[in-house]
C-alpha cells in the first residue's frame, strides 16, 4: 500500500495562517482565543515535525482578517488526505477546532469583520 | 495544639536515655495511624494524599517479610501527643485547617525520616522513603504536579534551547506565539479567580493590565516578522520541534481534574512562563517593561502564596469536620486489636496472574470505599459488609496495593540502576507506582495488563523529567561522570610539569612493553577496550561472545597488573578507575603514540 504523502507545504501555510490569526486576536481573552491558540499549537507542532523543504508564502497574508485566516486554514486542512490521521494524531482535533472557530467568528464579527 | 508534639519530637532527638521499643515498625505503624486520624479530621482524604501514601508505604514496610524487630527509642510519647492533637482537632471547629494540614505534613515528614534512617532492612527502607518522598513533595513542592506544570517545564527547557538561535525569525515567532497562549490562559484564570474572590482585586487588576501590555508587545513582534522568510536550518528545525511540543502541551485542553487554583498557582510560580526571558528573546522593546512588572508580581505571589485562596474547596469547617470515635480513621494493622494481622501474600517480583490481580483490585476498591464512605449511607460496593469490618477492609485494601506494587518492584530497580540520584528517583517511582496501583482499572484493559501499566508509569515518571516537587530532573540514562580530583595539581596551569612528563613517558613505555608481552587473544580485546570501543562492538569485531570478550579483557588487565606490579612496588590503579590523573594521561599518550595498534576495526573474525 502506498504511503500517503505528507503535505508539508500546506502544513506550513496553515501554520502561517493560524499564527496570523493568533496575532490578530492577541487582544482577545475569551474562549474563542483559547480555541485559536489550541489550533495554533497543533499547527506549530505539525510544522515543526514535518518542516517544508522550501519557504512558503500566503499571498496577502498581512491583509487577511482573523476569520479569513481561519477559513483559509480550514480549506487547506480539508485538502489533506484523511489517512494522514495516523501520522498526524491531532488532525481530527484541528479540523474540529477550525470549524468551531470559523463558526464562532462568523457569528460574532460577521463575514468581513 | 502542636506544643506537646513539638516537645516530644525534641525529646526524641535529645533524650540521652529514652524509653525503648523492641519493635520500631510496630510503634511506627501505630504513629501513622494517629497521623491519619488527624488528617481525616481535617477533611476528606484521597488516595493521592501524602498521608494516605505514607500509610500505604508503611503497610509495605511493615509487610516486608524479613524485616526483624528493631530496637530503637520508643515513639509512644509522640503517638500519645498526636492522639491528643486528633482529639483537639475533632473538638475545635475554629482553626486554620490549611495550616494544620501543613503542620501535620511536616511532623509526618520528620517522623518518617527518623524511622527510615533507623531501619536496617533495605526494602522496608525503600518503602519508607516512598512515604517520605510523597510528603517531601507536598511540603516543598513549588506547586502541585499538574499537566500545566509539566507543560511549563517543557516550555522552560525549550526557551533554554532557543537561546543560541534566538535571532532566527521562525524561532522568535514561535516563542511569541507560544507565550501568547500562556498569557491568554493566565488572563482567563486570573479573571476567574478575581471574580470568585480567590485573588485580591488590586493584584489581579495589575496582573491583567500587564498581561495585556505584554500581549500587545508580542503582537507587534509578530507583525514585524515576514512570513515569507521563515526558512529554517536544521538546527532551527530541531529547536522548533522542542518549542512546538511545549506549546502543544500548554495549549491542550486542561485536565478536568486540575482546579483553577492548581493551574494559576503553577503559572504564577513560573513567572508566567518566564515572561522576562521571553521578552528578551523576542527583542521587542515594549515587551520588557511589561514582562518586568509581571515578574515582580509573580515574585510578590511567591513571597505570599496564600494570597491565592483555595476557592474550589469549602473553606468553612462543615462537612469534612466529622470526627466521631466510631467513624474515625481506621487504625493501621498492629494498631488495633480489631484488625487481624495481615501477612505478606507475595514476594517482590512475583508475577501475578489475572485472577490474583482482579482479587487485589477488588480488595483495594473495598478498602478505598471503606475509608471514605458514610456509614449511614454505604455505597453499593460495601453492601453486606458490616461497618465494624470497615477498618479491616481499609487495612486489606492497603495491603492489596502494596502487593500490586511489590509484584513490579524489580522494574523500579531496573530503571534506577546506575542512575544519578538513584535513591531519590526510586522513592519517586514508588510513589508513582502506589498511585498507579490505586488507579489501575482491570475492566478497561485486562487484569494481566497491570505489569505493562506499571512499566509505562515508571517510564513516564522518568521521561517526564519532573518529580513531585516540580524539580526538573535531567533526562539521562548515563551515569554521572566520575569525579576527577586535582590531586595537588595547580588548577591554573593545565600543563604538567617536566618531571611529570618524564614520569608519564616511563609509565607509557612500561605499559607498552607489558602489552607487547600479552598473547594476541588478550591484547586485542584490551586495546579495543582502551580505545573506548563498547564491549558489544569488541565482541562482534573479534567474533567472541560478549562474556568471552569481557573475560579476556579482565584477564589481560590481570596480566598487566602483575607485570607492572613486579616492575614497580607502587599500588596498582585499574585502568577504568578514572580518578588517577597520571594514569589517565599515560593512557591518552599511549593511544596517541599507537593510533593504529593491533586493529580494532579491521580483519577481525571468528577465524582468530
Amino acid at each position: 500500500m502506498t504511503r500517503v504523502r505528507m503535505p508539508t507545504e500546506s502544513i506550513a501555510k496553515v501554520d502561517l495562517l493560524l499564527g496570523q490569526a493568533t496575532m490578530l486576536t492577541a487582544d482577545r481573552w475569551d474562549d474563542l482565543a483559547a480555541m485559536i491558540h489550541e489550533a495554533m499549537g497543533i499547527s506549530l507542532l505539525m510544522a515543526a515535525t514535518h518542516p517544508s523543504s522550501q519557504p512558503v508564502d500566503v499571498p496577502g497574508l498581512t491583509r487577511l482578517t482573523a476569520l479569513e485566516c481561519v477559513e483559509n486554514a480550514l480549506r487547506e486542512v480539508h485538502t489533506w488526505d484523511l489517512a494522514l490521521a495516523a501520522d498526524l494524531p491531532d488532525l481530527g482535533r484541528l479540523r474540529v477546532l477550525l470549524a468551531d472557530v470559523r463558526r464562532e467568528l462568523d457569528s460574532t464579527i460577521g463575514r468581513r469583520g | 495544639m502542636w506544643e506537646v508534639v513539638r516537645r516530644e519530637l525534641a525529646r526524641l532527638e535529645w533524650d540521652v536515655e529514652p524509653p525503648l521499643t523492641l519493635d520500631l515498625m510496630a510503634d511506627w505503624t501505630q504513629t501513622v495511624s494517629s497521623l491519619v486520624t488527624i488528617r481525616r479530621a481535617l477533611g476528606p482524604i484521597s488516595t493521592a494524599d501524602p498521608l494516605a501514601l505514607l500509610a500505604t508505604a508503611t503497610t509495605g514496610a511493615a509487610r516486608t517479610a524479613d524485616v526483624k524487630p528493631i530496637l530503637a527509642p520508643s515513639l509512644g510519647a509522640v503517638g500519645a501527643a498526636l492522639a491528643d492533637v486528633a482529639q483537639d482537632v475533632a473538638s475545635r471547629p475554629d482553626f486554620d485547617r490549611q495550616r494544620a494540614a501543613a503542620t501535620l505534613n511536616h511532623v509526618a515528614y520528620e517522623l518518617v525520616h527518623w524511622v527510615r534512617v533507623r531501619t536496617p532492612n533495605e526494602q522496608a527502607e525503600a518503602w519508607l522513603l516512598a512515604g517520605e518522598t510523597a510528603l517531601d513533595g507536598a511540603i516543598h513542592a513549588p506547586t502541585t504536579r499538574s499537566a500545566v506544570g509539566v507543560g511549563l517545564a517543557a516550555w522552560q527547557d525549550a526557551l533554554a534551547t532557543v537561546q543560541p538561535v534566538q535571532a532566527a525569525p521562525i524561532v522568535r515567532r514561535s516563542v511569541a506565539l507560544g507565550h501568547l497562549a500562556i498569557l491568554r490562559d493566565t488572563h482567563a484564570l486570573v479573571d476567574e479567580a478575581a471574580k470568585a474572590g480567590a485573588l485580591p482585586g488590586p493584584y489581579a487588576d495589575a496582573l491583567l493590565g500587564n498581561i495585556r501590555d505584554l500581549a500587545r508587545a508580542h503582537q507587534t513582534t509578530l507583525s514585524q516578522i515576514d512570513g515569507r522568510r521563515l526558512g529554517a536550518t536544521r538546527v532551527d528545525q530541531a529547536v522548533m520541534l522542542q518549542v512546538g511540543t511545549a506549546v502543544r502541551q500548554l495549549t491542550g485542553r486542561p485536565e478536568p481534574t486540575e482546579s483553577l487554583h492548581v493551574r494559576l498557582d503553577v503559572l504564577l510560580r513560573s513567572g508566567l512562563g518566564q515572561a522576562v526571558l521571553v521578552a528578551n528573546l523576542t527583542g521587542e522593546p515594549s515587551a520588557q517593561p511589561a514582562a518586568a512588572r509581571i515578574s515582580r508580581l509573580a515574585l510578590e505571589y511567591l513571597a505570599n502564596p496564600r494570597m491565592l485562596r483555595e476557592v474550589d474547596l469549602p473553606e468553612a469547617p462543615t462537612s469534612p469536620a466529622r470526627v466521631e470515635p466510631e467513624a474515625a480513621a481506621p487504625l493501621e494493622p498492629r494498631a488495633s486489636a480489631r484488625i487481624a494481622p495481615i501477612e505478606p501474600t507475595i514476594t517482590p517480583g512475583t508475577i501475578l496472574d489475572g485472577p490474583s490481580i482482579l482479587g487485589l483490585c477488588r480488595a483495594r476498591d473495598l478498602g478505598v470505599a471503606a475509608g471514605t464512605a458514610d456509614p449511614a449511607n454505604p455505597p453499593e460496593i460495601l453492601r453486606g459488609n458490616d461497618t465494624s469490618r470497615w477498618p479491616q477492609l481499609v487495612a486489606e485494601g492497603r495491603q492489596a496495593v502494596t502487593d500490586m506494587v511489590a509484584s513490579v518492584l524489580p522494574m523500579v530497580y531496573a530503571q534506577t540502576r546506575r542512575t544519578p540520584n538513584a535513591a531519590d528517583t526510586r522513592g519517586q517511582m514508588f510513589v508513582e507506582l502506589m498511585g498507579a496501583a490505586y488507579r489501575f482499572d482491570p475492566q478497561r484493559t485486562n487484569p494481566e495488563g497491570w505489569a505493562s501499566y506499571a512499566w509505562m508509569t515508571v517510564k513516564h515518571a522518568r521521561m517526564r523529567g519532573v518529580d513531585d516537587s516540580g524539580v526538573v530532573r535531567k533526562r539521562s540514562s548515563s551515569p554521572r561522570p566520575p569525579t576527577v580530583t586535582l590531586d595537588g595539581h595547580d588548577p591554573a596551569s593545565p600543563a604538567p610539569d617536566p618531571g611529570e612528563v618524564v614520569k608519564d613517558r616511563h609509565e607509557v613505555a612500561a605499559i607498552t612493553r607489558a602489552l607487547g608481552q600479552l598473547p594476541t587473544s588478550l591484547r586485542e580485546p584490551l586495546m579495543a577496550s582502551m580505545q573506548g570501543h563498547p564491549l558489544r562492538a569488541i565482541a562482534q569485531d573479534l567474533g567472541y561472545s560478549e562474556s568471552t570478550a569481557h573475560r579476556r579483557i579482565n584477564e589481560a588487565r590481570e596480566h598487566l597488573r602483575n607485570e607492572l606490579a613486579s616492575r614497580d612496588a607502587r599500588p596498582w590503579v585499574p585502568f577504568d578507575a578514572g580518578t588517577d590523573t597520571v594514569l589517565g594521561r599515560a593512557q591518552h599518550l599511549f593511544e596517541q603514540a599507537l593510533p593504529s595498534s593491533p586493529s580494532a576495526e579491521q580483519g577481525r573474525g571468528p577465524a582468530r
